[in-house]
């Protein structure tokens, strides 16, 4: 098991190198000039060679990118452009309100996909297995951007119930933190729970045909008890899978619903960042998710292995 | 007997003059207080107003900095924290006396070291010291209080650059201790003169400023940007949405107290809401349709004039606009009731919608059907709409256009090459003081794009008189010509004028609608 | 085909269902210019921000374009979108993902590249390089195709490693076949269900990514119509002019959902063994 995890971590290497690559060379390549936009429209040109040197933007790319990498191996992604600060710093701040709300969706999208993914696998074929493949089904096709201003104009517009947008930190706001949290997280967990409720209503169906189970039935077991003590236990691993798979998804969701409820989270700032040449801080958005993204992974294959030992030895 | 009845009058009077100055005072009192909340549509980069043209900057910093002169309602210049001022030897010579009990925001006086330090960046740095500055000798410190400019050769829309509602052209006083510390670089320490100081600024999200306590009011009455401030507010708190709904339903659920540029489309429901109050800014916005003047076909006069011809200017309203009651059509440089307005501006090709004349005037310069590029920000309500719209216009007429819609960072640097885009559309800003802080006025080769060829030389012929000459009737005679030469030459021109609406919660008191907005003297309920 | 052998009408509700309301989505925008009299991009702007009547069935916008009209071009534009993806990553995912399992060589510097690139979320990908190379349907084309091939490239590759030590493929390689000919005769064959099924996710996929990349602006180049720039401009009329914001919408949820009705329904139909493999 040891070595099984050491070769998992050090395999991590190439990708991140890889992924460092890509992030660095996608944001390069942009056109528009940040040093014209810190200048507004009608600076003059020897102002902007001025700033662009103190920058450092003059350097060759390639220079630029091994002198970049060794500094990101630190924890250093440089200073943003914009943000007078240094990027981990902002990144630091950043990460709470987006950590919130992908947590709160996350909850939502865990519990809402169980509950209808379990309906439809017990009743399967009946009435509210339709209904159930029907909502989630809704919920993987609907716009998150949509959903946001329509579920915005209902209860903060129309019904007043929660801020039309911001946030502020739980520090401050204390529990009201949270009314802030409440529909961009709802917003991003109904793509959550459709996927969840699709995985789990296939999972369970295949476990509720094995042997066992039929076995439990025939003992008189109640079908509360086969379900929660044997099917959905047994069903566990390919839906959290689903959850690791779709927690970076999740987080790329958050980009888009940020920049709608003007949450200073990692995604409106990544958004911002694009609009207006960031580059230090687009490199450290992007390598953020993608690092996310590849240390779920490798808990949810660690889980596996350890659930399932056959699987270390492939 | 008299005596008694004299005295007895005289303590009634104190007593009651007493009472009254103290019931008026408790009104005064009662008006202190409060954090007031606005919503602004765009975030900027930092708060330095020299070292950038974002107007949202100095919008905000005026709170903070002050300048030796300001605008009245009126647009009279004012000395602000100059107490007076004279102008010596024919124009080339300015005595300026400052105010001496003014305090900055570190507790020391202001003086000529911190005029002397701050006006020298500004030479060096800001968009209006570079126009200033070729024409400029040196400035001078006279004693602790009086300073002096002194010039090369006459310059006469000084004093009004220096206060300049113009894209961060004004002038202001900062410490010394700061210029020193920061010196061209972005500054982020802020010790100015006015009444609100700076607490915190967090970027993307908001700035914070709450009162001076030490604040030292000029002694003149107040009006906009120039005579009393008082800050009444405990703090003022700019919030960034770049949403425009966010910004309406802020203010509709009372989260803020002031939103700037809401949807023109929503006036008639925000009338009919009882907390809040409507604010139309008097048409000071103006649409300009900007050729780049090196690229063919609009290296050619012909091609150029047949543009203003081929537009159906009332229908671009609508799409660029909206409701007629934000714009209106006006083709000089100056609205009405401004001294500089010119009435015949265009007389004959504004607002003449003929496409057969459009067509024979492109065929005249030559025009080989080659696809127009319009270069149009996305963020922008007018440039977007008012780009579409245009390339609408001139498909329909058979002209191909293409359209380029983009984000900031890539209009901004497309704009600056001289290939790679024929059209653009910017908002100018259309009140000023003086014609020569007008954007339209800025020099052949900066708003005026790529522009060189004999009739911008002519051009450049009217701006230098107009440096020189100082008599107002002169100087009409010139703004005369100058238009007359625009609308001939055609470098770009108006389209139409336009307002912009903001919203305001009825508990603010006391709120002047003016080109900037400001939150001095304003209260809350 | 496979597929067509497989299917029966009453069995399969899904498909049925789903290739009905496609069928109707296809012909709506194909025969779009039929079926209105208005242009998508003409302004009419004295006449903006008029609410759904008999002349505009879903109302104007704030040129005073039609609506309706919008939507049927809009919806002509995902499906292109969505089509051209399609294409791309199985030409792309195809390529890659055959050399990576026919040639075990290359095959893990191959898998380490796919691992990093799958390891931004496709959305992040695309909004970056939209922004990079800018707005336009082919950009947009590209950078989704880009952002979506690995998953495919990865299935390809699982299907032609489970298929090349078969014994007919060793049989075939033993009477002199060579590499090219056994890839497009046998693997493509046999691993065409999970990429049937995968492309038709991609392409409800694409036509949501591109909406939510012309949204933020970086997608369609405007006045272009798309679903998701339409969104865009409702956001600041939504309240004086709710029409605006419903229509784009529904289309979009309309179309995505019927293509993940169908991949669904095929997935059941072609592999059950399938059901349990992500659909991202």
């Amino acid at each position: 098991m040891r070595n099984y995890i050491i070769k998992r971590i050090l395999l991590l290497i190439p990708i991140l190198f890889i992924v460092a690559l890509i992030a660095f060379f996608i944001t390069n390549l942009m056109p528009g000039d940040p040093v014209r936009v810190i200048l507004g429209n009608m600076a003059a040109e020897a102002e902007i060679v001025r700033v662009k040197a103190s920058l450092g933007l003059d350097q060759p790319l390639i220079v630029r990118f091994f002198k970049w990498l060794a500094n990101i191996v630190r924890g250093n992604f440089g200073d943003s452009l914009y943000l007078n600060a240094p990027v981990s710093q902002v990144l630091a701040e950043r990460i709470r309100p987006t950590f919130l709300i992908a947590v709160f969706a996350e909850v939502f999208g865990i519990t809402a996909g169980l509950l209808l993914g379990i309906l439809a696998a017990v009743k399967h074929r009946k009435f509210l297995d339709q209904f159930s493949i029907t909502i989630s089904l809704f919920g993987i096709s609907i716009p998150s951007f949509w959903l946001a201003l329509i579920l915005m104009y209902i209860f903060s517009v129309r019904l007043g119930w929660f801020p039309v947008s911001g946030y502020e930190p739980f520090a401050e706001a204390g529990l009201g933190t949270f009314k802030y949290i409440v529909l961009p997280a709802v917003t991003l967990a109904f793509m959550q729970a459709g996927l969840i409720a699709r995985m789990t209503r296939s999972a369970m169906l295949d476990t509720l045909k094995h042997d066992y189970i039929r076995t439990a039935k025939s003992k008189g077991l109640s079908t509360y008890s086969i379900v929660f003590k044997h099917a959905l236990k047994n069903s566990m691993l390919p839906i959290i899978t689903v959850i690791g798979h779709n927690f970076a998804v999740l987080l790329g969701g958050t980009w888009i619903v940020e920049t709608i409820f003007v949450i200073p989270g990692t995604g409106f700032m990544a958004i911002n960042a694009i609009m207006r040449r960031d580059i230090p801080v687009i490199q450290a958005s992007i390598i953020f998710v993608a690092l996310i993204y590849v240390v779920l992974n490798l808990l949810v294959d660690l889980s596996y292995a350890f659930l399932n030992p056959k699987i270390r030895y492939q | 007997m008299k005596k008694k009845l004299r005295l007895s009058l005289i303590v009634l009077l104190i007593v009651f003059s007493l009472l009254i100055s103290s019931t008026v005072l408790a009104q005064e009192e009662d008006r202190f207080g409060g954090t007031l909340n606005t919503a602004f549509q765009m975030s900027v980069a930092h708060l330095d107003t020299d070292n950038s043209t974002d107007s949202m900057i100095s919008a905000m910093m005026n709170h903070v900095y002050e300048g030796l002169f300001e605008f009245d309602e009126n647009l009279n210049l004012t000395p602000h924290l100059a107490a007076s001022y004279e102008i010596k030897e024919n124009g080339l010579v300015y005595d300026v006396k400052l105010r001496e009990d003014v305090r900055m925001h570190n507790g020391e006086l202001m003086d000529a070291d911190d005029v002397v330090a701050s006006f020298r960046r500004w030479l060096e740095i800001n968009n209006g010291g570079q126009l200033v500055a070729p024409h400029f000798d040196e400035i001078e410190k006279l004693d602790q209080y009086n300073i002096r400019f002194k010039f090369e050769e006459v310059y006469a829309p000084f004093l009004n650059i220096l206060a300049s509602p113009v894209s961060n052209q004004k002038f202001v006083v900062r410490a010394e201790e700061v210029i020193d510390e920061f010196g061209t670089d972005v500054i982020d320490r802020h010790v100015g003169t006015g009444p609100y100081k700076y607490e915190e600024w967090v970027p993307d999200q908001k700035l914070v400023l709450t009162r001076f306590e030490d604040y030292t009011p000029s002694p003149r009455e107040g009006s906009f940007f120039a005579g009393e401030r008082i800050p009444y507010l405990n703090k003022i708190v700019f919030n960034f949405i770049p949403d425009a709904q966010v910004r309406v339903s802020g203010v509709q659920t009372g989260q803020f107290h002031f939103a700037e540029e809401v949807p023109r489309d929503q006036y008639q429901i925000f009338k009919m809401d009882q907390n809040i109050k409507n604010v139309i800014i008097y048409p000071d916005r103006m649409s300009m349709l900007i050729f780049n003047n090196a690229e063919a076909p609009f290296d050619n006069k012909y091609a150029r004039q047949a543009i203003a011809y081929a537009l159906d200017f009332e229908e671009l309203g609508y799409a660029m606009i909206g409701d007629p009651q934000f714009w209106r059509l006006e083709s000089a440089l100056h609205e009405k009731g401004n001294p500089w307005h010119v009435s015949d501006a265009g007389s004959g090709i504004y607002g003449v919608y003929d496409p057969e004349k459009a067509k024979q005037l492109l065929e005249r310069a030559g025009y080989d059907g080659q696809p127009l590029v319009i270069l149009s920000g996305q963020d922008n309500q007018m440039e977007r709409q008012g780009a579409i719209a245009i390339q609408d216009q001139l498909e329909k007429i058979g002209i191909d256009v293409e359209l380029q819609l983009f984000d900031r960072p890539t209009v901004v640097e497309r704009r600056a090459k001289k290939e790679g885009w024929h059209m653009h559309l910017s908002p100018f800003i259309k009140v000023v003081p003086d014609p020569q802080i007008h954007q339209g006025w800025t020099g052949t080769n900066k708003w005026i794009t790529n522009w060189d060829s004999k009739d911008s030389r002519q051009m450049d012929q009217i701006f230098a008189e107009m440096l020189r000459e100082v008599d107002y009737e002169q100087r009409y005679k010139i703004v005369e010509r100058m238009q007359a030469e625009l609308w001939d030459s055609v470098p770009y021109f108006n389209i139409l004028d336009y307002s912009r609406l903001h919203i305001r919660r009825t508990e603010l008191k006391n709120f002047q609608a003016g080109w900037q907005p400001f939150f001095w003297n304003t209260y809350l309920e | 085909m496979l597929f067509l052998k497989k299917y029966k009408k009453y069995e399969h509700s899904y498909i049925t269902t789903s290739i009905i309301i496609l069928i109707i989505l296809i012909s709506l925008s194909l025969f779009a210019p039929l079926l209105t009299d208005y242009n998508p991009v003409r302004n009419n702007a004295r006449n903006r921000l008029q609410p759904p009547s008999k002349e505009h069935l879903l109302g104007t916008d704030q040129y005073g374009r039609d609506i309706f009209t919008r939507i049927l071009y809009g919806l002509r534009t995902s499906i292109e979108v969505g089509i051209s993806v399609v294409i791309l990553t199985v030409i792309f995912g195809g390529v890659v993902g055959i050399v990576a399992g026919y040639y075990p060589q290359i095959d893990k510097i191959i898998m380490r590249v796919l691992d990093a690139m799958m390891a931004f979320p496709g959305i992040i990908i695309a909004i970056s390089l939209a922004a990079i190379w800018g707005a336009g349907k082919l950009n947009i084309i590209l950078a989704l195709s880009f952002a979506y091939f690995p998953k495919m490239a990865r299935i390809i590759r699982s299907a032609v490693i489970s298929i090349k030590d078969l014994d007919y493929v060793d049989s075939a390689r033993a009477a002199g076949a060579n590499d090219l000919r056994i890839i497009f005769k046998y693997i493509l064959k046999n691993s065409a269900s999970p990429i049937m099924v995968q492309a038709t996710f991609n392409f409800a996929l694409a036509i949501l990514d591109e909406a939510a990349l012309s949204f933020l602006g970086v997608g369609i180049m405007p006045p272009a119509p798309s679903l998701g720039a339409m969104v865009t401009d409702a956001r600041t009329y939504m309240v004086v002019a709710p029409w605006m914001i419903l229509a784009p919408g529904m289309m979009i949820i309309l179309s995505v959902l019927s293509l993940n009705l169908l991949g669904d329904g095929m997935r059941d139909l072609l592999d059950p063994h399938l059901k349990n493999t992500l659909k991202k």
